[in-house]
């Protein structure tokens, strides 16, 4: 399989300060990555890091042979799209405006928007059974439809990897499988996924592959069976679990105990 | 939006500005007929100087005046815009970031030092300390990652600070020093001339132009630095090209007319109701309402009171209160942002 992304012994952290030490894997075209680990395990600053926003304080990232901290921002932007923990609404865009601005890494200075973004942003808002709201203030949204744009808008990026940072948090059950669904949809079609998730059940469920951080390393990177150990679960999250296999996908999933 | 809807609302705006600049070369203390106006305007266009007094008080006293309120206005409405994306703060307005507070203490130190004789030093001393906290500010954020928080919090604190300076710098004045600051620092366009319409066109004319050319960039900034670098936009470097330009526009606006509230705050607000949130059509419905409101502020301002008048300021600062108030008691229906 093609690598499309490369992490080679990245420590990254805020001020200097590592947060993360010494972290290596490598991701393949098409692959579906769940992120995982408890809080403060450096999840998040990986994400960052990867996002462009911390600095590489050691090692390297190379994205497709070519080193991502030197490709250029908006080269980048049209390759990787990124959905971040938190989004806060301060100007009430509508639902279509708001899709629209995805296209920024395609835009021309002096034009509006191209017939190529119009069609993008309409498969968009289709893809993701967005028409009955594509007209209505975002700040009016529940945070499911709220995240549901927000994955539109990284869609209309066309990206080849979609990073997301707990795409699920503050999502009910139904949220939360719509949501994922959907990335599903989009990685079955080709596109590259790379989510942090705090449920380790419906990581197991999505993701083909799981990387259990802690304390800023990384302690297991493998198949959602390999790493849904529960000793490996226990001593990482300091919780009792019992780990079963799902009988209708014969993905394992977890169940906390006392 | 509807782009038909907004050419006729952006038509409507224009329409209102020429109706409103007719009006404010008609009223005044001396009465003037339509046919005075128009022919004086055609002798200002073709630089032929007259004799009459009908002449000398378009040339010499009313179109500068309008056409630095034009100005102004146009320039302080877009710059709150600016400031407004870049902030991630609807509330925010041209002084939020302490230039308010360094053009004041410019002009305090220039009326001590007895420099207030000269016509020409107040603006300058207005403009340069005006330019003083843009940089403090800045380069204060600039240690600080250059995050919104810290340009706020070092805007609020330069503000205060000059502020003080200024209380101080009060009581080495005179009474009559005293009533002459405070006018200015209430907003006063009646010192406008030809030389100040000539600064203000060249500097502030080209930032609104590079403004709305890059408008694309303030509308990603508006999402915040985290989805700005998704989206392939250097937040840091752009917030600093905007805050730049925002703040010069600001300084010279200041330096023209004194301290003017409320327009950047009022009118990017108004127009997004109106033109929706992307910010291309909200800069340029911005700067013609400015020009509206202001030119409309300042005719009400040397009328409402004639022959005296009242500084412009409080002009917009009663218009924009009482709008602000009626925000809060109406509500729901006028939501923020």
């Amino acid at each position: 399989m093609d690598n499309l992304l490369e992490i080679k012994n990245v420590f990254s952290g805020y001020n200097k300060k590592p947060v993360i030490k010494g972290i290596s894997f490598e991701v393949a075209k098409g692959e579906f990555i769940g992120l995982i680990g408890p809080n403060g395990a450096g999840k998040s600053t990986l994400f960052k890091t990867l996002n462009g926003i911390l600095p590489i304080l050691k090692g390297e990232v190379y994205y497709q042979g070519a080193d991502l901290t030197k490709m250029n921002l908006n080269e980048r932007a049209r390759r990787i799209a990124v959905l971040p923990q938190v989004f806060k609404v301060q100007f009430s865009y509508t639902v279509e405006e708001f899709i629209f601005l995805g296209r920024f890494p395609y835009s021309e200075r002096f034009r509006c928007f191209s017939k190529k973004d119009e069609t993008v942003v309409c498969k968009s808002i289709e893809m993701l059974s967005l028409q009955k709201i594509r007209n209505r203030k975002i700040n009016e949204l529940s945070g499911g439809e709220l995240q549901k744009v927000l994955v539109a808008q990284a869609f209309v990026q066309e990206p080849e990897l979609l990073l997301l940072d707990e795409p699920t948090s503050h999502l009910d059950i139904g949220g939360q499988v719509e949501i994922m669904n959907t990335l599903r949809d989009f990685n079955e079609n080709g596109l590259t996924v790379i989510s942090v998730l705090h449920d380790l059940n419906l990581a197991s469920e999505y993701c083909n592959r799981l990387i259990l951080l802690n304390n800023g390393e990384l302690i297991k990177n493998g198949t959602p069976q390999e790493v849904m150990d529960y000793q490996l679960i226990e001593q990482v999250y300091k919780a009792r679990v019992v780990i079963k296999e799902n009988p209708y996908s014969n993905k394992p999933f977890l169940i906390l105990y006392n | 939006m509807e782009i038909v809807g907004v050419k006729i609302k952006i038509f409507a705006l224009i329409v209102i500005l020429i109706i409103v600049f007719f009006l404010a070369l008609k009223i005044g203390v001396v009465d003037l007929s339509w046919g005075q106006i128009y022919s004086a305007i055609i002798s200002v266009i073709k630089g032929v100087n007259e004799e009459s007094l009908c002449f000398s008080i378009i040339r010499e006293i009313r179109l500068p005046r309008v056409l630095i309120a034009l100005i102004v206005g146009a320039g302080l409405a877009v710059s709150g815009a600016i400031f407004q994306s870049v902030l991630r703060n609807p509330l925010a307005e041209p002084y939020t970031l302490g230039v308010s507070g360094g053009a004041c203490l410019g002009v305090a130190l220039v009326t001590v030092l007895g420099g207030y004789k000269l016509f020409f030093l107040l603006p300058l001393a207005g403009w340069l300390g005006a330019g003083m906290s843009v940089f403090i500010v800045y380069f204060l954020a600039v240690r600080r990652g250059f995050s919104t928080i810290s340009l706020i919090l070092s805007g609020i604190v330069i503000n205060f600070l000059f502020s003080s300076f200024v209380l101080i710098l009060f009581a080495f004045l005179k009474p009559s020093q005293v009533q002459s600051m405070i006018l200015w620092l209430m907003g006063d366009l009646s010192g406008a001339n030809f030389n100040s319409v000539k600064i203000g066109y060249v500097v502030i004319i080209p930032c609104l132009i590079i403004s709305i050319v890059f408008t694309k960039r303030l509308d990603i900034l508006g999402l915040g630095d985290e989805k700005a670098y998704s989206l392939g936009l250097d937040a840091k470097r752009n917030k600093k090209y905007f805050y730049l330009l925002a703040s010069t526009i600001t300084g010279t606006c200041i330096a023209l007319s004194g301290v003017i509230g409320f327009v950047g705050l009022l009118i990017p607000h108004l127009m997004r109701r109106f033109f929706g949130i992307p910010n291309k059509m909200v800069l340029i419905a911005s700067s013609l309402a400015g020009a509206v409101f202001l030119l409309l502020s300042d005719t009400i301002a040397r009328s409402i009171i004639s022959p005296q008048e009242l500084p412009v300021g409080v002009i917009t600062g009663l218009i924009g209160g009482v709008f602000f108030l009626l925000l809060l008691v109406l509500g729901r229906e006028w939501k923020i942002g």
